[in-house]
């Protein structure tokens, strides 16, 4: 049962991890070309539904 | 100080002067994957691990898939550290009948190497099998070194890097180091430490029949296996209880003089594996000023305060003596090895807990207060004076980082470092990273302080110096140190959890921040120097840094100090 536990603990831990690898994700922000990407995507889908008005 | 004390830190000084810029060319040479000499010999190697592991050496990660491989190595590393200590006693090589190892105590111990800590809440040579000493323990001290090698050399290609996207391979990187750099040194140091008298045999214990006619159980095993990566790879776990105060694991003063350098060249190599891999050699340079006067400071205190004793014995007359002479090396002898003498003990505790090592040849317990507070701030520094392997230069440069956002206010412009402007997303990171450790210490600590096994069970010490060994324990696993204060009896179930918690955070809370660093600051384009910017391989920046050192270490850990051994030597 104490090894259950243990490994229960460890992969808290390691979720723990995981979820501060998210965090410091939005800390940072997307990247110039995630921008660039993103932008031009909604730019386009922006024509599309001008288009279709 | 004696002039043998003397004469051995000047030797150090010199020998690492001598040896650590040619390393740290060479493992520059290696983290850029330039051509070497030594290709022949590692490179088939190499390619044979990546063929079987399904590496693809020219794919770099971004900064998020590098963390999670760093996580997940470590993950599985402890669950096969945790398995082997839980069967061994069904494992082959176990000469001396180990028992499996009890869950909270497999816990902290397979924590503790995973994390490159090597606390030791076991005594060795009565707990673990020689089998899990050398496939279980050792590969970690390897691969766990190799792994904060590999997030160095991933931060400072953010730094030297602009306008990309990723840091380069983690599983390349770790390789790389292990093969490269660790495994030969270890290999040629252990060579060597068994001409100097360290044991090296597949023995249990032998039965001798003492003068006095009593029979003693002494114990054998792979020992200089695991002496020499031990040091190499500043982790600091020993097969034996008394670590390197064993006279198995450091039997004369030039095994410990010896052991001492393998301590201190490959963290004071990295400072000009740095200079070279940014491309300005005076950089590296700095950095190595900072480690290296903030260690000289530590070593030089520690040493003058142990040489100059405990004034109290002398007052007192209780026929103590404290002075040299031809059978004594003087000053505080309690709980010194008499072939070191307090000058080599002190020198080793100052390096020990400046580079995340952990190792002891003296039982810092027994210090003088003023003499014992100086490794445990040396600790509390963050252990960049000059740090473990990789980690300590990490956040050597993340302080660098925070000097120059202070400089950056003090004279109102956007603070660069590198050609790297600071903004709002660094100073976040840095943030994060300095407050981690000392946030987890303190708490730990507090929490520690209502346990009823702690007061009952593992203190041994009354008042303030038992304050002061608890205060040391969680300063040691939550800077991944691993040495101990001694005094106390940490093998409970709570000491054992807590403590593994602490290294856990001190470790993965600190890699994670520092990735993500080096993640946005590789997408930087570099601005050219102006006439505002502010030189970063100055002497005025060497003091900076050094001041900030000191300055975030005193505002955060003062307090605590105050109620341990500040108070003990003020009662002396």
């Amino acid at each position: 049962m104490a090894d259950v536990w243990v490994v229960l603990l460890i992969v808290a831990f390691f979720a723990l991890c995981v979820g501060l690898v998210r965090g410091c994700d939005r800390i940072i922000g997307p990247d110039d070309a995630e921008l660039a990407a993103s932008t031009s995507g909604a730019d386009t889908e922006r024509e599309r539904v001008g288009v279709a008005q | 100080m004696t002039a043998a004390g003397w004469a051995q830190l000047v030797a150090l000084i010199v020998v690492i002067g001598v040896t650590a810029p040619l390393l740290g060319r060479y493992m520059a040479n290696v983290y850029e994957g330039g051509p070497s000499r030594f290709d022949r010999v590692f490179g088939p190697v190499e390619r044979l691990i990546y063929r079987a592991c399904r590496i693809d050496p020219q794919r770099e990660q971004r900064w998020n898939i590098y963390t999670l491989s760093v996580l997940a190595f470590s993950v599985v590393g402890f669950l096969l550290l945790y398995l082997m200590q839980r069967i061994q006693s069904s494992l082959p090589f176990n000469p001396t009948d180990m028992a499996n190892v009890a869950p909270a105590l497999s816990l902290n111990t397979a924590v503790s190497f995973v994390t490159n800590t090597n606390w030791q809440s076991y005594a060795g040579e009565s707990t673990l099998s020689h089998l899990t000493q050398m496939t279980g323990l050792t590969v970690q001290q390897f691969v766990s070194a190799a792994a904060g090698m590999a997030v160095m050399a991933a931060l400072i290609r953010g730094l030297s890097r602009a306008g990309q996207r990723t840091i380069g391979n983690f599983w390349v990187d770790l390789v790389r180091t292990t093969i490269r750099i660790l495994v030969p040194i270890a290999f040629v140091f252990a060579i060597v430490l068994v001409a100097t008298g360290v044991i090296q045999n597949t023995h249990g214990f032998t039965a001798v029949h003492t003068v006095a006619g009593a029979t003693q159980k002494v114990p054998g095993g792979p020992n200089a296996s695991m002496e020499s990566i031990k040091m190499i790879g500043t982790n600091g776990g020993d097969f034996f209880n008394v670590n390197s105060a064993h006279p198995f694991s450091n039997p004369t003063k030039f095994s410990d003089f010896l052991e001492l350098y393998a301590i201190l060249l490959i963290p004071f190599a990295l400072a000009f594996t740095f200079g070279r891999m940014v491309k300005d050699k005076r950089q590296g340079y700095a950095v190595f000023s900072v480690m290296f006067v903030i260690w000289l400071v530590a070593s030089l205190l520690t040493i003058f305060l142990e040489v100059g004793g405990n004034p109290k014995l002398d007052a007192r007359g209780v026929g103590v003596t404290q002075t040299v002479s031809a059978s004594s090396p003087g000053g505080n002898a309690e709980g010194k090895e008499v072939r070191f003498g307090p000058s080599a003990s002190g020198l080793w505790a100052a390096s020990t807990t400046g580079t995340s090592n952990g190792s002891v040849n003296s039982m810092h317990d027994s210090y003088t207060p003023a003499g014992g507070m100086v490794p445990l701030v040396h600790m509390k520094l963050g252990e960049i004076s000059p740090g473990g392997v990789g980690v300590g230069l990490n956040g050597l440069l993340i302080l660098a980082i925070l000097s120059v956002f202070i400089a950056g206010l003090m004279v109102g412009r956007t603070p660069e470092y590198l050609g790297k402007k600071i903004q709002a997303a660094e100073v976040k990171l840095v943030a994060i990273y300095i407050l981690v450790m000392p946030a987890v210490v303190l708490i730990f600590i507090a929490i520690s302080t209502f346990v009823r096994s702690v007061s009952d069970v593992s203190l041994l010490n009354p008042g303030a110096h038992g304050f002061t060994e608890l205060i040391y324990a969680f300063t040691s696993a939550g800077n991944n140190n691993g040495s101990a204060f001694a005094g106390i009896t940490a093998n409970t179930a709570w000491m054992n959890t807590a403590l593994a918690v602490t290294m856990l955070v001190g470790r993965f809370f600190l890699i994670i921040p520092t990735l993500a660093l080096a993640g946005v600051l590789v997408r930087k384009r570099r601005v050219p120097p102006s006439a505002g910017t502010f030189p970063t391989h100055t002497p005025l920046f060497v003091v900076l840094v050094i001041g900030v050192v000191l300055i975030v270490a005193a505002l955060t850990f003062l307090p605590v100090l105050a109620l341990g051994p500040l108070v003990e030597q003020l009662g002396i």
